[in-house]
C-alpha cells in the first residue's frame, strides 16, 4: 500500500530533521494513529504549554487529509472543545504534497495568529475580536491549567 | 450587460426537438383589476406553451462548449484555460467578462493561469530509477507528469489526485502550488478525453445553479436529464396567466419548468409550492385528524372519540350529537341506538380556511393514492395489449387504445388532484367556487367510471367496451378542459387568493 510507504517515509524525515517545537510519532504498533505534540509559541499566550494532539490517517493518504484533533484542552478561536481544529489545509485545501511536518508548523502558527473571521468558537472569536486582553488572559490560564 | 441568453443559443425553428407556438394576440390585461366576460377572455390561451428541448448530460456537454467558445472569442484566450476561469466563476460570464476586461492579469493570476517564465515546459516523460515524493514508491521506469513550476509526480499518483479532486467546483491545480491543470492535461495524464469530460460534467452542478433560469434538471430521482428554455417572455405570459410551464424530458417524465415539481395543472405555481410546503408540515397532523376525528355537525371542531357511547357532546359548542349519524341527539330516544344513519343532513357550517384546507387535504389525499394505484394498472397495460394481441388476433396499433385511456386517466387524476388545491383557497361564498366543485365532482365521476373500464380483465369484454373506452376518455378531456377552465378564471379573477392557514 503506498499510503504506508508514505508514512514510514514521513516518520523517517521527522526522526531525522525534527522541526523546532513540534513532534509526532506513531502510537503502539499502528503507524496510521500517531500522536504529536506541539510546544506553545513564545509570542503566544499558549507559551509554555506542551498541547497533545491525536493523529489518524486515512488508508488513502496522501490523497485525503489526516484527521487531527487537540487531546489538550486549549482555548482559541478556532479550535473546540473536542479539540477539531478549523484549518483550511486540513479540509478542502489539503493537498497531496502537504506533509505531518508542513501541518504541524501550520497549528503552531494558528496558535500564534488566530483567524476569528472563520471562528469554531464563536464566543471566543468574539472575545478576541473586542477584549484582546481578557482573550489572553484566558488563554494563559487555560494553558497553566492544562498544558502545563 | 445584457445576458448571453438574450442573443445567443437561439432555438432554430426547424429543430424537432422543439415545440412551437405561435403568440396569441391575447391582450387582455388583468393586473388593471378589470372585469372580464369569461368566454371571450380566455381564447387562445390554450396554445400558449412554453418553447424548450430536453438535454442528456452530453448534449448539455456541447451546450456549455459552444458558450465556452462564444466567451473565448471575446477573450482571445485558449479553449483550457476559459474553462479554468469559468469554473472559477462558478459559470457566471458576465462577471467574468466585466472582471476580465478590467484586469486581465489579476484574473489569470486567480486562475493560476499565470506561468512563470523561463521555464521548462510542463511535459509527462519516462524517467528512469524515479522514486515519487508523493507516494513515495521506487519505479525503475515510470512516466513522470512535471509542471512549469518544477514540481512533479508519478502518473499513478496524479491519476489518484486528479480522480480525488473531481468533485471540486473549480478546476485541479499542481498539488504544490495554485498553477492549474488544464484539460488538455488531465487528457495527457489519462491517455483519453474521458476524464476531462467527466472533470467539467461534474461541474454542471454550479453551471446550472447559476443558470436555473434557463436550464433545470430533471426532478424525477435517477435521470439525469435537463430542459433549457430561452422562452422567457412566453414563460411570464404563462406564469401571468396562471398557466403551468409544463416541460417534459427525453425520458418522458413531466414537471413544471418553473418550480421543478410534479405538473400541477391547474393549481398556479405560487398556490402549488405553498400547497406542498403546507402538507409536508401538516401531513402527520392531518392523517391523525383525518384518521381519528370527525368534525361537530354544528361547530366544525374536529373531535375524538376515545371511547365510551355513540352520544357525544363537543366541548366547544356543548351541542350533543350521534357519533353514527351526526344528527341531534334528542332524537335518539331508543336506547342508544341510531336509526338515521342513511338520512342526509344539510350542512351549512361556514367552513373556516383550517378546515377547507382539511377537507381539500384530503381529497387531494384520496386522488393521489387513486393516482399511485393507477399508475399501477398503467404497468399492466402493456401485457394486457399483449394478451388481446395473442387471444384475440387484434393488431398492437388496435390496442393502443388503451394505452390511451390510462394517459387520460392519468392526467385526469392529477389535475383533478390539483384542482383541491385552488379550491382551498377560493371564496366559498362566490358563485364560481361552487361552480368549481360542481366541475370537480364531474370530472370525478369520469374519471371514475375509465378507471373501472381499465380494470376490466377479460379481453374479450375489453375489445367489446373498446368504444365505451373512447366515450369515457373523451368525457375526461372534456372535463379536464372544463376545470382546467374554471381554476382559471377562478385565479385571474382574484376569487382564489393564497392566503396563510
Amino acid at each position: 500500500m503506498s499510503s504506508l510507504k508514505r508514512i514510514t517515509k514521513e516518520l523517517n524525515d521527522l526522526g531525522r530533521d525534527p522541526p523546532t517545537s513540534c513532534s509526532a510519532g506513531p502510537v503502539g504498533d499502528d503507524v496510521y494513529h500517531w500522536q504529536a505534540s506541539i510546544m506553545g509559541p513564545p509570542d503566544s499566550p499558549y507559551a509554555g504549554g506542551v498541547f497533545f494532539l491525536s493523529i489518524h490517517f486515512p488508508t488513502d493518504y496522501p490523497f485525503k487529509p489526516p484527521k487531527i484533533s487537540f487531546t489538550t484542552k486549549i482555548y482559541h478561536p478556532n479550535i473546540n472543545a473536542n479539540g477539531n481544529i478549523c484549518l483550511d489545509i486540513l479540509k478542502d485545501q489539503w493537498s497531496p504534497a502537504l506533509t505531518i511536518s508542513k501541518v504541524l508548523l501550520s497549528i503552531c502558527s494558528l496558535l500564534t495568529d488566530a483567524n476569528p473571521d472563520d471562528p469554531l468558537v464563536p464566543e471566543i472569536a468574539h472575545l478576541y475580536k473586542t477584549d484582546r486582553a481578557k482573550y489572553e488572559a484566558t488563554a494563559r490560564e487555560w494553558t497553566k491549567k492544562y498544558a502545563i | 450587460m445584457t445576458s448571453l441568453d438574450d442573443y445567443n443559443f437561439e432555438l432554430s425553428e426547424d429543430d424537432e426537438y422543439y415545440q412551437f407556438v405561435e403568440d396569441s394576440d391575447y391582450e387582455s390585461d388583468y393586473s388593471s383589476g378589470k372585469v372580464l366576460k369569461v368566454d371571450e377572455s380566455f381564447q387562445g390561451s390554450d396554445d400558449l406553451r412554453l418553447r424548450y428541448k430536453s438535454l442528456s448530460t452530453n448534449e448539455l456537454y456541447d451546450d456549455v462548449m459552444e458558450r465556452v467558445e462564444f466567451v473565448r472569442t471575446i477573450t482571445q484566450l485558449s479553449t483550457d484555460s476559459m474553462i479554468i476561469l469559468l469554473r472559477l466563476y462558478g459559470w457566471n460570464e458576465e462577471k467574468l467578462l466585466e472582471d476580465y476586461t478590467e484586469n486581465p492579469s489579476e484574473i489569470l493570476e486567480k486562475g493560476g493561469l499565470i506561468v512563470p517564465e523561463h521555464c521548462k515546459k510542463r511535459d509527462l516523460t519516462d524517467k528512469p530509477h524515479y522514486t515519487c515524493l508523493i507516494c513515495c514508491d521506487s519505479y525503475s521506469k515510470v512516466p513522470v507528469f512535471r509542471m512549469e513550476c518544477g514540481h512533479e509526480a508519478c502518473i499513478n499518483c496524479y491519476r489518484t489526485y486528479l480522480t480525488s479532486t473531481l468533485k471540486k467546483p473549480k478546476a485541479p491545480t499542481c498539488m504544490s502550488c495554485h498553477l492549474s491543470i488544464t484539460s488538455s492535461d488531465i487528457d495527457r495524464i489519462f491517455g483519453n478525453k474521458e476524464f476531462s469530460k467527466k472533470h467539467i460534467c461534474l461541474s454542471f452542478e454550479t453551471f446550472i445553479n447559476k443558470h436555473s433560469k434557463n436550464y433545470k434538471w430533471c426532478p424525477y430521482t435517477g435521470c439525469g436529464n435537463i430542459i433549457y428554455s430561452n422562452n422567457e417572455s412566453t414563460l411570464n405570459e404563462m406564469l401571468k396567466r396562471h398557466k403551468i410551464p409544463e416541460v417534459e424530458c427525453s425520458n418522458k417524465h413531466a414537471f413544471c419548468f418553473y418550480c421543478s415539481t410534479e405538473v400541477h395543472t391547474p393549481s398556479d405555481c405560487k398556490i402549488a409550492q405553498y400547497w406542498i410546503q403546507k402538507v409536508r408540515d401538516e401531513s402527520t397532523n392531518l392523517n391523525w385528524i383525518l384518521n381519528n376525528t370527525k368534525p361537530c355537525p354544528f361547530c366544525g371542531t374536529s373531535i375524538e372519540k376515545n371511547g365510551g357511547c355513540n352520544h357525544m357532546t363537543c366541548q366547544s359548542c356543548h351541542s350533543e350529537f350521534c357519533w353514527i349519524c351526526d344528527g341531534k341527539w334528542a332524537i335518539h330516544t331508543d336506547n342508544y341506538v341510531c336509526k338515521f344513519q342513511n338520512e342526509k343532513k344539510d350542512n351549512t357550517i361556514n367552513k373556516s380556511i383550517t378546515k377547507r384546507f382539511t377537507d381539500g387535504y384530503k381529497m387531494f389525499i384520496v386522488h393521489e393514492n387513486s393516482s399511485d394505484l393507477d399508475l399501477k394498472l398503467a404497468g399492466t397495460i402493456e401485457s394486457k395489449i399483449f394478451t388481446l394481441q395473442k387471444e384475440l388476433g387484434i393488431s398492437w396499433i388496435e390496442g393502443q387504445f388503451l394505452s390511451e385511456s390510462i394517459k387520460i386517466l392519468l392526467h385526469g387524476r392529477s389535475v383533478l388532484k390539483w384542482s383541491y388545491a385552488i379550491g382551498v383557497f377560493c371564496d366559498p361564498s362566490h358563485n364560481l367556487t361552487h361552480i368549481l366543485e360542481q366541475n370537480q365532482t364531474m370530472l370525478s365521476n369520469a374519471v371514475e367510471s375509465l378507471s373501472l373500464k381499465i380494470q376490466i380483465k377479460d379481453p374479450k369484454v375489453l375489445i367489446k367496451s373498446k368504444a365505451e373506452f373512447h366515450d369515457a376518455s373523451s368525457l375526461v378531456n372534456g372535463r379536464v378542459v372544463a376545470l382546467e377552465k374554471c381554476c382559471q378564471e377562478l385565479l385571474i379573477k382574484g376569487i382564489c387568493k393564497l392566503e396563510a392557514i
